[in-house]
């Protein structure tokens, strides 16, 4: 049976580390390597990032709820804001050569959550509420990615 | 945590975490860096895209007059987020 663990924050940036530090020691529990549990700290850290620049625009009067469910073979965290939409079908594929040469903000967080992560998901929850999905399997085999 | 310091010979310090809590602490250190520098990493634990954005915006400035960063120092872990990034083939990493 699956087990969860919710850990709900302001929309601040100076809230990162409470996140990256809970979702760290589930990580851990759950049994990961040191370089795993960094990968998937990195990634919620960019996944609520994007949320608090974008979703909320640096508002901080809103709430981000980041769930950690542990599964049989796989972990995954999901995060839940109330903001503006993200649409990832905008946001065209990250090229490093015009990423040095015309640098924009944004972007290269989504794309480190796909290579730090095995899945990552956005969904319309209704009530206006917006989730990243991220995925994480214990034992990765190729064909999963 | 997180500090930022120039140094006398004109190089970065960094030490701490640094996400997106401390980009604008970091932006307006590196804001007066106008020669090439080197960027010590030793103390540093934590760098998220958002501190891989001040860098390269950083990197850019100086680059249009000739000048750049490099990159010294970098734990295997920080070293791995570049990589992830790409960004070990946009930076000197020394």
């Amino acid at each position: 049976m699956a087990k969860s663990a919710t850990k709900t924050i302001p929309s601040k940036t100076g809230k990162l580390l409470e996140v990256r530090e809970f979702v760290a020691s589930e990580a851990r529990d759950f049994g990961f390597s040191d370089e795993d549990i960094s990968k998937i700290a990195l990634a919620v850290d960019e996944a609520c990032t994007n949320i608090i620049r974008h979703a909320y625009q640096n508002n901080p009067d809103h709430e981000i709820a980041i769930t950690v469910e542990k599964k049989k073979d796989r972990f995954e965290v999901s995060i839940v804001d109330e903001g503006r939409r993200f649409d990832p079908s905008m946001l065209k594929p990250l090229n490093l050569k015009e990423h040095l040469t015309r640098y924009r903000r944004g972007g290269l967080g989504v794309y480190l959550m796909k290579t730090l992560m095995d899945k990552v998901e956005y969904n319309s929850l209704g009530d206006k509420r917006n989730e990243v999905r991220l995925t994480k399997y214990l034992h990765p085999v190729r064909s999963r990615r | 945590m997180f500090e930022i310091k120039i140094t006398d010979q004109g190089d970065v310090v960094l030490s701490g975490r640094l996400d997106a809590a401390q980009t604008d602490k970091a932006m307006e250190v590196l804001g007066r860096i106008n020669e090439s520098a080197k960027v010590d990493f030793k103390e540093l634990q934590y760098i998220s895209s958002a501190g891989l954005g001040v860098l390269l915006a950083t990197q850019k400035r100086l680059s249009q007059s000739g000048k750049r960063l490099k990159l010294i120092n970098m734990s295997k872990h920080i070293r791995d987020v570049f990589h992830f990034a790409r960004f070990d083939m946009i930076f000197e990493i020394e």
